[in-house]
Parts: structure tokens; C-alpha cells; sequence
């Protein structure tokens, strides 16, 4: 009986022992546990970063869009009112120069503005943490700068040169015209419809 | 006998003006839907006949380069807080 009775305690100890050891070779320590939700944190911070980028990409391409656009339209109404005005007799060297420099100027924005969302795509690729990230959204930064500098160049030559050279048409008299007197020349061609 | 016959003609001009009312007022309807303004054809197109002056057109360009803002490519649209670091 008194046999039995020990056995009986060995074999629980025994489990108890088993169980507490296997409890605690599962169990995290509190370092673990600090760190795995610091490597939560960190994923859920990518994943945010990583989308707001993406919004961000889209929301610049669309008004690059609008922006590219608009300064196409005023190019080909430069031309149409350089093949309209020169059937008329006037001297339109200087707007056909202004059109096609305004097209240069767009097409090198288009291809900064590339070069700088190729960028922002990259940095979306890279996790925050990591030390690429912050040097690859310092270099998109840059990017965004010169975009932002052709937009200002394109602004300031229309306001600079092309409006300028249109206001000189107006002091023009038409090599096939018999008035001297300098006026608005009319253009008889329908206004690009917007 | 006499009575008669004026009173028929008097009926018959009722008839006519009002026939020429008719036709006049479609006439009228007719003309408000299709009629055509000044300086436009018919399928409604500006006519290439009209002139349009250089100041016209500067006001046209004006309003499409104030159209876009070189604001949408700020620094601060890349900043930190709107990339959520």
C-alpha cells in the first residue's frame, strides 16, 4: 500500500515536472516577445509606407498628366495661329520658333518626370528600415525638384517670350496688306475648342 | 339669297386666315428649332469665316497655362508625413 501510494506521488511529480519544464521550453521570454512585435510594427509600417507611395505615384501622374497636356494644346494653338496669320502676310519665324521650343521643353519635363517616378517605384520596393530607403527617397526628392524646375521654365517662357512675341504681331503690317496703320490682326480660323 | 352667299363668303375668309394663323405659327415653331445664329452653319459648327483676333487668342492661352498649378509638384508633396514615415 505504502508502495503503491509512492508510486502513485513519483509518477505525478514526475508529469508535473514534465509538463512545467515542456511549458516553459514553449513559452517566449519577454525579449522575444518584444522583438517579434517590433517586427510587426516594422511590417505594418512598410505596408502603410508602401501604399501611400503608390498613392502618391498616382495622384503625381495624373497632374502631370493635365499639366503635359495643357502645355501641348497651347503649342498646336501657336501653330494654328502661325499657319493662319502667315497666309495673311505676316512674319511668323518667331512663334514657329516659340512652338517648337515650347515642344523641347516639353518633351525633356516628360522625361525628367519619368526618370523621377522611376525612382519613387524603386523606393516603394525597399522597406523602411532599411538604411537604401531614405537615400532613394532623398534622390526622388531631388528628381521631383527638376520636374518642378521644367514646369517653372515652361511658365516662364510662354509668360517671357511667347506671349511677348504674340503682343508683336499686333505691331506687324502684313507684307500683302496696303494699311499702314498698325491693328489686332484678325485670324479667320475657328478657336481650338477646349 | 343674297344673305346666304355672304354669309358663306364671310365663313370661308374665317377659314382662310385661320388656316394662314396655322400655317404661320408652324412656320414660326419650325424656324426656333432650326433656325441658325449668326456666324454658324447649319450642323452647328463655328463658320471658318470668322475672325478671331490675336488678343483672342493670348486670352485663350492665358487661361490654359492658369489651368495647372506648378504647386502639384511642391517638395512638401513628398514629404514625411505623406509618405507616413
Amino acid at each position: 500500500m505504502r508502495r503503491t501510494t509512492l508510486t502513485v506521488i513519483l509518477v505525478m511529480v514526475i508529469m508535473v515536472t514534465t509538463t512545467v519544464v515542456a511549458a516553459g521550453a514553449f513559452q517566449q521570454s519577454p525579449a522575444d516577445e518584444v522583438k517579434e512585435r517590433r517586427e510587426e510594427i516594422q511590417e505594418e509600417r512598410a505596408d502603410t509606407v508602401q501604399k501611400r507611395i503608390e498613392l502618391i505615384i498616382t495622384r503625381f501622374n495624373n497632374n502631370k498628366d493635365r499639366h503635359i497636356e495643357t502645355y501641348k494644346r497651347v503649342s498646336s494653338t501657336l501653330k494654328e495661329i502661325a499657319d493662319a496669320l502667315e497666309a495673311e502676310g505676316y512674319d511668323l519665324t518667331k512663334v514657329r520658333g516659340d512652338y517648337r521650343e515650347l515642344d523641347l521643353k516639353i518633351k525633356k519635363a516628360a522625361t525628367d518626370y519619368a526618370a523621377f517616378i522611376k525612382k519613387l517605384e524603386e523606393a516603394a520596393e525597399i522597406e523602411p528600415g532599411d538604411g537604401r530607403f531614405a537615400a532613394t527617397i532623398q534622390e526622388a526628392r531631388s528628381l521631383l525638384r527638376v520636374f518642378r524646375e521644367d514646369i517653372l521654365d515652361i511658365r516662364h517662357f510662354y509668360q517671357t517670350v511667347i506671349r511677348k512675341d504674340l503682343e508683336d504681331l499686333k505691331e506687324q503690317t502684313p507684307s500683302g496688306s496696303s494699311s499702314n496703320s498698325p491693328a489686332t490682326p484678325p485670324i479667320a480660323v475657328a478657336p481650338a475648342v477646349s | 339669297m343674297f344673305k346666304i352667299i355672304h354669309t358663306r363668303k364671310r365663313y370661308l375668309v374665317t377659314i382662310c386666315l385661320l388656316a394662314v394663323l396655322v400655317v404661320v405659327a408652324l412656320l414660326a415653331v419650325s424656324c426656333g428649332d432650326k433656325g441658325t445664329k449668326t456666324g454658324e452653319s447649319d450642323n452647328g459648327d463655328t463658320s471658318s469665316g470668322e475672325e478671331v483676333s490675336v488678343d483672342d487668342y493670348i486670352q485663350e492661352l492665358d487661361g490654359d497655362m492658369n489651368s495647372v498649378d506648378p504647386n502639384d509638384f511642391s517638395d512638401s508633396e513628398l514629404d514625411d508625413s505623406k509618405l507616413g514615415l
